[in-house]
């Protein structure tokens, strides 16, 4: 077991390499973010490059990928434009925690995750567990159910769901529960405050940050999250739990007269489990990142929601930590899922 | 191989040395598809959906749906006939028209020209990228395989979506000028989404058939062909290639599904093709700014990619199980 985690993790590291080289490469392929002041005839030529000295940006690309990894406050810039080095540089690297100046928000990288990462959780966690909620329970349901009209049911709506971009259930949601329940009732004369908001965290009125308020925010987004999410992982836990329920032991477990609930929670769902544990393991990764379409539809200010702010004008620094947190979750959380499989399910050790 | 293990039974040689035409691995697939009852529902779906842009075409022009109208900025789907502020009288907005008074119903039929053709032609390049590199990296393996397969790693780290978004303003930076593709003037903007899509999506494809090639690569027939003298590309390209037709086909056809969602989704998210040529994704982009206005902006065009997607699936599915030779069905 200590052989193949420590082979596993060996493997990770070329892998990382390259996903910092692939990710600072994209990054940069953008052009200047400061390329627009071209334009501006406000901006001297000495302004340009002050600015593009201050962000690093008149090094050559190798210079600033060191720059980025291990920081630059061991050797001089010129900021005085006399050719020479003159001030030490400040930025301390990824690896000293520093990923730079977000050139869009006037601020730290680093700041912006802080704000931006616990309102991603919220709506990610809680849109991931109403996901795994319903996923097992449908797909059990439908796997001991198999061929019902239950079963047809929950099939015909996933393949639906799963063929429909997320902005589209997330805007289908928003015509029924927001507007059409508004017009419905203006119309009878109720109170339209009762139906479901679409935008934001909080109601922009009231001062205080109440959890109801909250909740009440959070039914669209999570609803939009969740519908497709659940119909793909609810088909996975079907097909799972079928080709456990058909498997020998299951047999072997009802000819000795067990209750069917026990079979199935005990017996067959434990087995149909272990696959799940990666498929959770491999979905944590994400959401972290947020999601960039549905936080874009609700201005949940988000890390999705940052991220496209930062795509045009270009935010390099942005878009680098970013896409290399994402990158590094994955990695990090596809090894977790490898070593937790071989540690639960021996059989894997060996092939 | 695959066309021996299914029905045996009739694929028995004939005296005169020649096998019966009834039963190639193209016919067996082709019935076992058309017992499928979703796929060819799926056919029957996509076949509207390609009516529709195609007859549609010969209904309004190009032109018409590229038109912007002042006085019908928005305006709901109606049946009166439109007086425009130039003094035409033009068919009615069916559908509503958009942010800038353009006609939503003509730009889904050019629209969805221009997202099947996003689709069909990023597929194409995804497919021959993802074989061959699958086909080198399983054939050769050693050093070429760990890069190669290294980097497919390091990339399918990335969330696709982020890695479209992150590449997209290298591509789009000419977003004024124009190709003349079928004789028609489209943005530039169309070829950058093709390639990016195309180049970032043989990841996955490219792992199927490298493991199929490590499989093949150690059978009898390749080991003859290699004692006969035949040349590493023989080998591969008409020996092995053929042996991993069928999972090629399936990730071709659900991939043009994919990269029609992506393609609105970047559209969706205004980085994608740039108007006035029209993709499903961009008539969607309207609806960004008005999440709970103008509802007519992305039902019509959500419906046809549902549809397009929805069927597509289940052709992919059929095609999956007819080109499966371990299903009897």
């Amino acid at each position: 077991m200590t052989k193949y985690v420590v082979q596993r993790v060996l493997q990770t590291i070329p892998l990382l390499i390259i996903v910092t080289i692939v990710v600072f490469t994209l990054s940069f392929a953008g052009g200047n973010p400061f390329a627009y002041l071209a334009q501006d005839p406000r901006a001297t030529e000495a302004d340009r490059f002050l600015l593009n000295e201050k962000y690093g940006l008149n090094d050559s690309i190798p210079q600033q990928f060191v720059t980025w990894l291990i920081g630059d406050d061991w050797r001089m810039r010129d900021l005085n434009m006399d050719g020479e080095g003159d001030t030490p540089g400040e930025r301390l690297g990824i690896f000293r925690g520093d990923f730079g100046q977000s050139i869009s928000f006037r601020k730290p990288v680093a700041r912006v995750f802080a704000d931006r990462m616990p309102n991603t959780l919220i709506l990610m966690v809680t849109q991931y567990v109403v996901t795994i909620i319903f996923a097992v329970s449908l797909g059990i349901l439908a796997a001991i159910k198999q061929y019902s009209w239950f079963d047809n049911i929950v099939t015909g709506v996933s393949f639906v769901l799963y063929a429909m971009p997320v902005f589209l259930i997330a805007l289908l949601l928003v015509q029924i529960f927001a507007v059409q329940c508004r017009d419905l009732l203006k119309a009878l004369g109720g109170d339209p405050g009762v139906c479901l908001p679409v935008q934001g965290m909080w109601n922009v009125r009231s001062q205080s940050r109440e959890l109801g308020d909250l909740l009440r925010h959070l039914i669209l987004p999570v609803a939009s999250l969740s519908a497709i999410s659940i119909a793909g992982h609810s088909r996975y836990i079907r097909s799972t739990m079928l080709e456990v329920i058909n498997s020998d032991y299951i047999r072997t477990a009802r000819s000795k007269g067990l209750s069917e609930r026990r079979i199935t929670f005990l017996h067959a769902f434990k087995n149909a489990s272990l696959p799940l544990i990666t498929i959770v393991a491999l979905d944590i990764p994400f959401l972290l990142g947020g999601a960039v379409i549905t936080e874009t539809v609700f201005s949940w200010p988000g890390m999705g929601q940052a991220f496209i702010q930062s795509v045009q004008p270009a935010d390099p620094p942005l878009l680098m930590a970013f896409t290399v947190m994402t990158a590094v979750a994955v990695v990090f959380f596809q090894l977790v899922a490898d070593i937790a499989y071989s540690w639960l399910d021996p059989r894997i050790r060996y092939n | 191989m695959a066309n021996a293990t299914t029905e045996p039974a009739s694929n028995v040689i004939k005296l005169d040395g020649r096998r019966d035409k009834a039963d190639s691995l193209l016919r067996i697939t082709i019935r076992r598809f058309l017992r499928h009852r979703m796929a060819v529902a799926g056919l029957i779906i996509l076949s509207f959906v390609i009516l529709y842009v195609s007859v549609g075409a010969l209904i309004y022009s190009e032109s018409y749906a590229n038109k912007t109208s002042l006085t019908e900025k928005n305006s709901p789907p109606s049946f009166a006939p439109v007086t425009r502020e130039d003094g035409s009288i033009n068919l009615p907005n069916y559908l509503g028209t958009d942010r800038l008074g353009r006609d939503i119903l003509s730009r889904t039929i050019y629209g969805g020209q221009i997202s099947l053709l996003i689709g069909i032609s990023a597929v194409t390049i995804s497919i021959t990228i993802g074989t061959i590199v699958g086909l080198v990296s399983g054939y050769f393996g050693g050093l070429i395989d760990a890069i190669l397969m290294r980097f497919v790693e390091a990339m399918l780290a990335i969330p696709s979506l982020i890695l479209l978004i992150v590449i997209q303003p290298v591509l789009i930076k000419n977003s004024t000028s124009t190709i003349n593709l079928f004789g028609r003037q489209l943005s530039i903007t169309v070829l950058a989404i093709v390639v990016i899509i195309g180049i970032f999506s043989w990841l996955g494809l490219s792992r199927i058939v490298r493991s199929m090639v490590l499989s093949l690569k150690e059978q009898e027939f390749v080991t003859a062909a290699r004692m006969v003298g035949a040349s590493n590309s023989r080998i591969i390209f008409t020996h092995i290639l053929p042996n991993c037709i069928a999972p090629i086909v399936v990730t071709a056809t659900l991939g043009v599904g994919n990269a029609i969602v992506t393609e609105t989704a970047l559209g969706f998210l205004g980085f994608g093709v740039q108007e006035p040529t029209a993709t499903w994704g961009n008539v969607l982009s309207g609806a960004r700014q008005f999440v709970d206005e103008y509802p007519w902006i992305w039902m019509a065009p959500g419906l046809l990619i549902t549809l397009t997607v929805l069927s597509i699936n289940f052709i992919g599915d059929g095609l999956r199980d007819a080109l499966d030779p371990r299903s009897q069905r």
